[in-house]
């Protein structure tokens, strides 16, 4: 059975880092749902979070299989349940009378979005939540009629400090900390 | 063996050998670092978008040795022999385009058995690339899940670096091919500066050390077993573990199994040696498979040609699976006790551990050298018009050296070769194994004869495998190094053919060769020496003529057509449904009989 599963993936920031792992996802026969990446705070590095439905037994493998690539620093697989996910949504809908865009207005409300642009035909919002909430909020939306979407895929924090780096047979580290007690 | 990982990371740079303005070109920064990467030998086709790098190349002849193949294929092809007998780097070069484009073959062999090899292709300037321009070609994106590393050096400036991390990626941890697009431009492009200190790669790992708690549960298991095996796959030989660990099953009196890729890692002269299990397998190695309750695999990934049905095959025993890849542990089976480390290191370990301890399994042990003598003694099929791919087997058994080395093309004469040859030493036995490449056979011979200037280099190949690269007939008649062919000439592509008649109703679609070359005429045609060998009389007296000969002598050996090879197991199936006319009940491997028949007391059987 294929569940959604997230990993995050930190690599270095070098021309085909991107191509090789998304290569990967497609050569063995996933399809990636959502794809974001962006740079760390540390020079050369970014950060991918990658959601795709993969089988749990799989999904260690695929892990291990990205975590083996010489520009990956590591590659974690993230609880959902226990990770920040946030995805960004920008939303034009049009309108003909004023009437119409209360309407929007207050159908949209509960969602909380900001107002990027008013023209006199349409409005653009935007939200930035979890993507199941996105995934509401579009459904509520499209009983107006929606001029264009742009959807950011999902990006993520999971639980506590990200993993020691890897170490090559010399220096030998030891994984100490307690990462449940970080958050 | 590969270099220790500190010589490696902290290479210095060498020093500029300056040009008349003080500075060095693209094409002699790569010659450079090729030598002082301890590079003896390449394999390469030359091009227009590799001229400038060629010239290079003569400058420094008295220090690197350039062998000029027939095909891109055969350059890659004979750099991975030349790496899988010596355990060194190989590497090829071929020009942009078309040339590169004919290495995927070669990268995707090298890539599924872990060969270290670095491979430069030449590309168009960089100014044009991705235009489609004449021999363009995106060697980047094509190899991109073919080799364990590939780079593109835009800019003269990153050369040096790019060049040396190739060759530490490829040599270390798991070895693998390594790609470097080189264009044109850069090869051209001059500079003052070189590379220095300690390499750029903070985030690849070689390999990690033994975990304590997992080999105490190692031990812990395997003392616990009452009907262990050892599985000594590729890895060990890579790690050079296989004498270290050869130790440890003679005092424990462990059975010891191969793959075909690793034939010859531990002596299969040994009592304790059960030759090669899986698909094509001696009957005494799947049994071996399917009874033992702790198996210890060590550096084998399971490929699906190994275990048949991974269900069936893990049923019924624990696994301890050493290996110095992370994702191969536990990617095909269930694993027990996971040890990601150099084999070399565990091997080493567990010797300290339990090296000592006498044979605590003598009926299990005894069992499995009694079943390995009967299938030594095979049975004989009537005799034909034509030699039998056993008969030949036999012949060569008597004329190979312990130090010789026999490299294989694919196809039926491969598994016959993995079956009945007998290998002592590892780095003997040279096979396309992950990939099957059809054609691997003459040009990976040329490279490891290049490699193993001491004994004899045989290649056993098949006359539909051997066409595939028969082109390189031409390269090896342009060496002073000898390999003595042997074409075992079925006019078939005879394991196709064998699968057409057991699956397939016989239907044989396009396998008959009905109309090969006279192979003899061809050899000669090349400028090499040719005999054919009719009878076993004829084929005695060409084999040792040709063990004996200064030159290469190629001996065309026609055989039955309709051969087969057994027993088999087929694709999907579990190891104990091995069928084939040795097998007399189906689900056993040994009939009662043939057990009271066999007198074995020591097994020994050379």
């Amino acid at each position: 059975m294929r569940r959604e599963h997230t990993l995050s993936i930190m690599v270095r920031n070098k021309p085909g880092v991107l191509t090789k792992i998304a290569g990967m996802f497609y050569r063995r026969n996933y399809n990636i749902s959502a794809l974001t990446v962006g740079k760390m705070h540390i020079q050369g590095l970014s950060k991918i979070l990658i959601s795709v439905p993969v089988d749990d037994r799989d999904v260690e493998l695929l892990r291990r299989q990205i975590e083996n690539m010489v520009d990956v620093q590591w590659a974690k697989l993230l609880d959902r349940n226990q990770s920040i996910l946030i995805e960004v949504c920008l939303i034009r809908i049009a309108y003909d009378s004023s009437e119409e865009r209360r309407e929007i207005m207050a159908n949209s409300h509960p969602y909380r979005p900001r107002i990027r642009r008013v023209s006199d035909r349409s409005i653009t919002l935007e939200i930035a939540e979890n993507p199941d909430i996105v995934d509401d909020f579009v459904e509520v939306m499209s009983q107006h009629e929606i001029f264009d979407i742009s959807r950011t895929g999902m990006t993520a924090l999971g639980p506590g400090l990200p993993p020691i780096k890897r170490s090559d047979k010399e220096e030998i580290v030891d994984d100490v900390i307690d990462e449940d007690n970080v958050n | 063996m590969n270099p220790s990982v500190n010589q490696l990371k902290n290479l210095s740079k060498a020093g500029p050998d300056p040009l008349k303005d003080g500075k060095r070109s693209g094409a002699r920064i790569t010659v450079e670092s090729l030598i002082r990467n301890d590079v003896k030998v390449i394999f390469g086709f030359p091009g227009g978008a590799v001229i400038p790098l060629y010239d290079e190349i003569m400058n420094f002849a008295d220090q690197v040795r350039h062998i000029m193949a027939r095909h891109e294929q055969g350059a890659v092809h004979a750099a991975q022999g030349y790496a899988r007998v010596t355990g060194r780097t190989g590497v090829a070069i071929a020009t942009s385009g078309p040339g590169a484009s004919n290495l995927i073959t070669g990268l995707t062999d090298a890539h599924l058995d872990s060969n270290p090899l670095v491979v430069l292709g030449g590309q168009v300037a960089t100014s044009l690339i991705g235009s489609n321009a004449f021999q363009e070609c995106d060697m980047m994106g094509m190899t991109n899940c073919i080799t364990k590393h590939n780079f593109q050096c835009r800019n003269i400036e990153e050369l040096e670096e790019i060049i040396d991390q190739a060759f530490y990626i490829a040599s270390t941890g798991r070895p693998g091919p390594v790609y470097i697009d080189l264009p044109k431009d850069v090869q051209m492009q001059t500079t003052a500066n070189g590379r220095s200190g300690p390499l750029d790669l903070p985030y690849y790992v070689t390999t990690r050390p033994v975990d304590p708690h997992a080999l105490a549960r190692a031990v812990t298991l395997i003392q616990s077993a009452k009907r262990p095996l050892l599985v000594m796959g590729n890895g060990v030989v890579q790690a050079g573990a296989s004498e270290v660990l050869g130790d440890f099953a003679r005092s424990l009196g462990i059975p010891v199994v191969t793959t075909v890729l690793s034939k010859g890692v531990f002596d299969e002269f040994d009592p304790l040696s059960v030759g090669a299990g899986g698909m094509h397998g001696r009957r005494v190695a799947n049994y071996a498979f399917t009874h033992c309750d702790v198996l210890i695999a060590f550096g084998c990934r399971f490929s699906d040609r190994v275990t048949g049905n991974p269900k069936a095959f893990e049923k019924n025993k624990k696994i301890v699976h050493v290996d110095i890849d992370p994702y191969e542990i536990g990617k095909n089976l269930s694993v027990h006790v996971e040890l990601n480390a150099d084999a070399l290191d565990v091997a080493k370990a567990l010797n300290k551990e339990m090296g000592d301890t006498p044979n605590p399994w003598p009926k299990w042990s005894d069992k499995i050298k009694r079943y390995r003598s009967i299938c030594n003694q095979c049975i004989e099929s009537a005799a034909k018009a034509r030699l039998l791919p056993k008969q030949l087997m036999g012949a060569l058994n008597h004329v190979l050296a312990d130090d010789d080395v026999v490299v294989t093309g694919v196809g039926q004469h491969q598994m016959f070769a993995a079956h009945y040859l007998y290998r002592s030493k590892p780095r003997t036995f040279i096979t396309s194994g992950g990939a099957g490449t059809m054609g691997f056979g003459l040009p990976a011979a040329i490279g490891a004869a290049v490699g193993n200037p001491n004994s004899n280099t045989w290649l056993l190949d098949g006359d539909g495998s051997l066409q595939m690269t028969v082109q390189e007939l031409g390269t090896l008649a342009a060496i002073d190094e000898k390999v003595i062919i042997v074409v075992m000439d079925n006019g078939y592509l005879g394991m196709v053919r064998q699968w057409q008649e057991l699956f397939h109703d016989r239907r044989y679609s396009s396998v008959e060769l009905n109309n090969n070359p006279d192979f003899v005429k061809l050899a000669d045609a090349y400028g090499l020496e040719g005999r054919r060998a009719d009878s076993m009389v004829e084929l005695k007296e060409a084999l040792s003529y040709a063990r004996d000969a200064e030159n290469s002598v190629l001996i065309h050996v026609p055989v039955e057509k309709e051969s087969n090879i057994m027993p088999m197991v087929s694709p999907g199936a579990s190891l104990a449904d091995t069928f084939g006319e040795c097998v007399k009940v189906k689900g056993e491997f040994f009939a009662k009989e043939e057990l009271k028949q066999s007198d074995c007391s020591t097994g020994e059987n050379r």
